[in-house]
């Protein structure tokens, strides 16, 4: 990632952004259908609590690196 | 013991515990070495006052029976929260500039400081928290009927039948004390908690620590890890077939609403933020606590589907499984955690909202039927106090109407939806407020109202059944279908939820940005509107020079001791006095003081109401037009004006580089013209010194002899003739180069022009030794130019290659020929030819070529120069060839004549 302010403000505009696409369907339906999953954990929620905890960790960089 | 009295002596406790906190973070606040009281985990863990006991109880219960839908209450916040650099860091930074006490503070200040708007959010909110604090009440009503339940066997009696609303009173009584005492025990300068924001982040702290507990326990404790608690997951639980449609959707809108407008959010978030940065921080930070919370919510509810006994109430889960399982601890830990997170939304959503009754609803009332008397001390204090109070104790009292009334028999989530759904309102007005410059009071009144009336209509009233009763819900209203709440203008099949967030939200954005459009803002509203909308450019001083406003400086001090105390209001006006570079304690009354007075008081009592009080004492207010015209149209100018910088520049940058070029051609002009001078003075020189020194001689030597004298008088004659063709050439090539030198043009033979040149230099030819040959003819040709300058051209080429000549057997050969439309002459020698350093600048004035050195000819240097000039100006051209062997090969083209 480059540490050009610019780009990462508009990173940082994006990100609800993407994560907005990400959550909402049709993207979240497309594992919702999915029957199986991860260690007896059901695939969707995996997808969820996957997708949040990237969205943090995103954010958590780009909060370092914002100025 | 008893376990009730057990319970509520631990309850005691733990408050007494808040209370120190809180008394000891006021303490260090004060004395200023706030320290970890403003560190940005303790901003964060203040935000998650969010989490009432709607999650702490009711998420669980929500997931019980519609699976992963509650965790759509969190994802909305968390969009928010990681798109914080868009609008949150906006709205904290239009809060600090303005000393923003509230969100109807915020939204009335922004539509030019609106009374009646300020009023309106401020009667909204109030509305929207009854659901929400009897939400509260009722979670910790249950919780506390669980847990205190005597008995051998923990679950006996369970369910229980309904909530005991006698034990609710108390309770609701037992808070309201709890939070007068908490939020109310001072007015600030600006309206900051830092104690109660301290006992907050510890109760943050103990909700999840206690739900974390309970979730490692139901996990690894009750079940068998991870995959085992999801194998007992009822069918269709986690993900049902329509899980993921307009309700998700709908519930995600609302969070994300919920979390920037709810009055608790805005004041930790806004009010209560003492350093911007500390968003940065809880960007990231709030969203993991979120995650944390809700990572145990599913095994939890799923374990409580599965072990406890049918009928057992979802939402007391957190509760009940702990107990179940025989671990007392972490039930009573979980109880705490309940506990905590109902008082910490109670208190806070209480100061918020008593500030925003008593800033915007008594207060202008008071001022307006002359209740406080602004000049009287102490009088607005105590005043402002009371109604806080009051207005706490109404707050808790309708919540437990409500609670009452209603019975609330619904699950906690569906009674904070109906709460998030009342505070979204808000969302169209303060986003559009703060990124639409046009919006305006009108629009933000009509949608407001709009909204807030359908919303009523729609979910708040037929909750409890009072006005819209069961008939008007399926009749419609007057009997009108098209009127029932539950299917607006015939929309039927949708959620209730959705279909209330669609119409509630859809009409208020369309009158919001319709009347918006329609009508003009006013000039105070036109000048907040570019203060807020352009926060991060114009900062909240810059206003001060456009309002005119004249007052005595006492009237002025007596009303800032009344609202700020006198302590604090002596030090502004000695501050300001000092800023002015006055000695005394008070400060001229100018505009800029007046404005920097006003910002100061709407810290205490908002911005709507301060603006009333500095009316009351100011004699004259005007606001300069032209200047609001000015800062409002500041930025836009200012875009326009670094666009028509850019393109400036580049158009300047071009002119700089055209501005070089022509200096450099000017400058090689320039040296050319010297080098030329200096050539001319050098090549004149060489025959003056020699016509001099002979007449010299002729002068001074009486008694020459005449053959001598004869011979002296020819050389000077020779070079007063060679001085006069130099010149001659020197003027002929100036009038070339300009352009002046007249050319007749016609058609003309170019050979009969060389035949004659060729003639001319056979006697040239024949005195040097040189073997001038005729080669091929082009035959009969025709060309427009010129027969005299061309045979000057021809004479010129074939002399110069019989001069410099210095082969043993020297030859110089001419031919002419057709060749693509030109006719052409090769001029052709088998002398040393031109180096190639040389060929370049062959062409140039006084260019000789290193042959010149070895003859003793003397040209002035000027002929192929003059040569080329009438080449150029024929239409031709005269080049020299890359010669095959050795010799020089001079090439004339001229375009044939047409027709």
């Amino acid at each position: 990632m480059s540490a050009v302010p610019g780009r990462l403000r508009d990173a940082a505009s994006i990100l609800p952004v993407a994560g907005l696409v990400l959550l909402m369907p049709p993207v979240i339906t497309l594992f919702a259908a999915a029957g199986a999953g991860v260690a007896g954990v059901p695939l969707i929620v995996i997808y969820v609590f996957g997708t949040w905890m990237g969205l943090i960790a995103s954010a958590a960089l780009l909060a370092r690196r914002l100025r | 013991m008893r376990p009730a009295n057990l319970v509520l002596l631990i309850c005691i406790a733990y408050v007494a515990v808040l209370f120190a906190v809180a008394y000891v973070g006021d303490r260090r606040a004060r004395s200023g070495e706030s320290g970890w009281l403003q560190s940005p985990v303790v901003y964060t863990l203040s935000i998650s006052v969010y989490c009432s006991s709607w999650t702490f109880y009711g998420a669980v219960g929500s997931a019980a029976r519609s699976g992963l839908e509650f965790a759509t209450i969190y994802l909305g916040p968390t969009l928010v929260f990681i798109g914080w650099w868009v609008l949150l860091r906006k709205l904290v930074r239009i809060g600090h500039e303005h000393g923003v006490t509230s969100i109807a503070d915020m939204i009335s200040s922004r539509y030019g400081k609106s009374v009646p708007l300020a009023a309106l959010v401020t009667l909204i909110t109030v509305v929207v928290s009854m659901p929400y604090i009897a939400l509260q009440l009722k979670a910790v009503t249950t919780s506390f009927q669980v847990i205190g339940h005597a008995g051998p066997d923990p679950l006996a009696g369970l369910p229980i039948a309904g909530p005991d609303f006698r034990l609710g009173f108390w309770i609701t009584v037992g808070l309201a004390v709890f939070t007068i005492l908490f939020g109310t025990r001072n007015i600030d300068a600006k309206e900051q908690h830092h104690g109660v924001v301290a006992a907050i982040a510890l109760e943050a702290v103990v909700k999840l620590v206690a739900l974390l507990a309970v979730g490692v326990l139901v996990v690894w404790g009750i079940g068998d890890g991870w995959g085992a608690i999801f194998e007992r997951a009822p069918a269709g639980l986690i993900a049902g077939e329509d899980a993921f449609g307009p309700r998700w959707i709908a519930t995600t809108f609302l969070a994300g609403a919920a979390i920037i407008c709810l009055p608790r959010e805005f004041q930790v978030m806004v009010v209560e933020n003492s350093d911007e940065r500390h968003l940065r921080t809880a960007s990231w930070l709030f969203p993991l606590y979120l995650f944390l919370i809700c990572l145990f919510i599913l095994p939890i509810a799923i374990a409580g589907l599965a072990f406890l006994p049918r009928g057992s109430n979802p939402d007391m889960f957190v509760l009940t499984l702990p107990m179940w399982a025989g671990q007392d601890t972490i039930a009573m830990l979980a109880f705490l955690g309940g506990f905590s997170s109902a008082t910490s939304m109670v208190i806070v959503a209480c100061i918020a909202i008593s500030t925003m009754i008593s800033n915007h609803i008594a207060m202008p009332i008071a001022l307006q039927l002359n209740w406080v008397r602004v000049g009287v001390s102490g009088e607005v204090r105590r005043f402002l106090l009371l109604s806080r109070r009051v207005s706490i104790c109404a707050l808790l009292l309708l919540g437990f109407l409500y609670f009452r009334l209603s019975g609330a028999p619904g699950a906690l989530a569906s009674i904070g939806l109906i709460a998030f759904a009342g505070v979204a309102q808000f969302l169209p007005c303060l986003v559009g407020g703060i990124f639409w410059r046009h919006a305006n009071v009108h629009g933000a009144l009509a949608g407001l109202g709009a909204g807030a009336l359908v919303w009523a209509y729609t979910l708040f009233l037929p909750s409890f059944g009072f006005l819209v009763t069961g008939e008007v819900v399926s009749q419609g209203l007057f009997g009108l279908p098209w009127l029932r709440p539950n299917a607006l203008f015939g929309m039927s099949g949708v959620d209730p939820l959705v279909h209330a967030v669609f119409w509630s939200i859809g009409i208020n954005v369309a009158l919001f940005v319709a009347v918006s459009l329609a009508r003009e803002q006013r000039p105070l509203e036109r000048l907040q509107a570019t203060l807020f909308v352009d926060v991060f450019r114009t900062p909240a001083d810059a206003a001060s020079g456009l309002i005119r406003r004249t007052a005595r400086v006492q009237d002025l001090s007596v009303l800032a001791q009344r609202i700020l105390g006198s302590d604090e209001a002596r030090e502004l006006f000695a501050l300001a006095a000092r800023e002015q570079g006055l000695d005394g304690p008070m400060p001229i009354a100018n505009d800029a003081f007046i404005s920097q007075l006003e910002r100061k008081l709407a810290g205490s009592v908002g911005a709507a109401s301060a603006r009333a009080m500095v009316s009351q004492v100011v004699s004259v207010e005007t606001i300069s037009m032209d200047e609001l015209v000015r800062l409002a149209d500041e930025t836009q100018r200012a875009r326009a004006y670094s666009r028509e910088l850019e393109e400036k520049s580049r158009q300047l940058e071009a002119t700089a580089q055209q501005l070089g070029e022509a200096n450099e051609r000017l400058k090689r002009l320039d040296g050319e013209k010297d080098d030329f001078l200096g050539q001319v003075s050098h090549e004149v020189r060489t025959p003056m010194t020699s016509i001099r020194s002979f007449a010299e001689i002729l002068r001074d030597t009486p008694g020459l002899e005449p053959e001598r004298s004869a011979r002296y008088l020819g050389i000077i004659h020779e070079e007063s003739v060679r001085l006069t063709r130099l010149l001659d050439s020197t003027l002929d090539l100036g009038l070339l180069e300009r352009g002046e030198a007249p050319l007749d043009i016609a058609a003309i033979d170019p050979e009969q022009a060389l035949e004659g040149s060729i003639a001319a230099c056979q006697g040239l030819a024949a005195k040097c030794g040189v073997l001038l040959e005729r080669g091929e003819s082009a035959g009969a040709v025709t060309v427009q130019g010129n027969a005299d300058r061309l045979s000057q051209v021809f004479i010129n080429l074939i002399a110069n290659a019989i001069k410099y000549n210095t082969s043993t057997q020297p030859r110089v050969r001419v031919s002419s020929r057709q060749s693509a439309g030109s006719y052409e002459v090769l001029v052709e020698d088998n002398g040393p030819g031109i180096r190639p350093e040389e060929r370049e600048r062959v062409f140039s004035k006084f260019m000789r070529g290193s042959a010149h050195t070895q003859t003793h000819e003397k040209g002035a240097g000027l002929g192929l120069a003059i040569s080329w000039q009438i080449m150029r100006r024929l239409g031709g051209d005269l080049t020299l060839d890359a010669a095959p062997g050795p010799g020089a090969r001079f090439r004339v083209a001229m375009p044939l004549a047409r027709g």
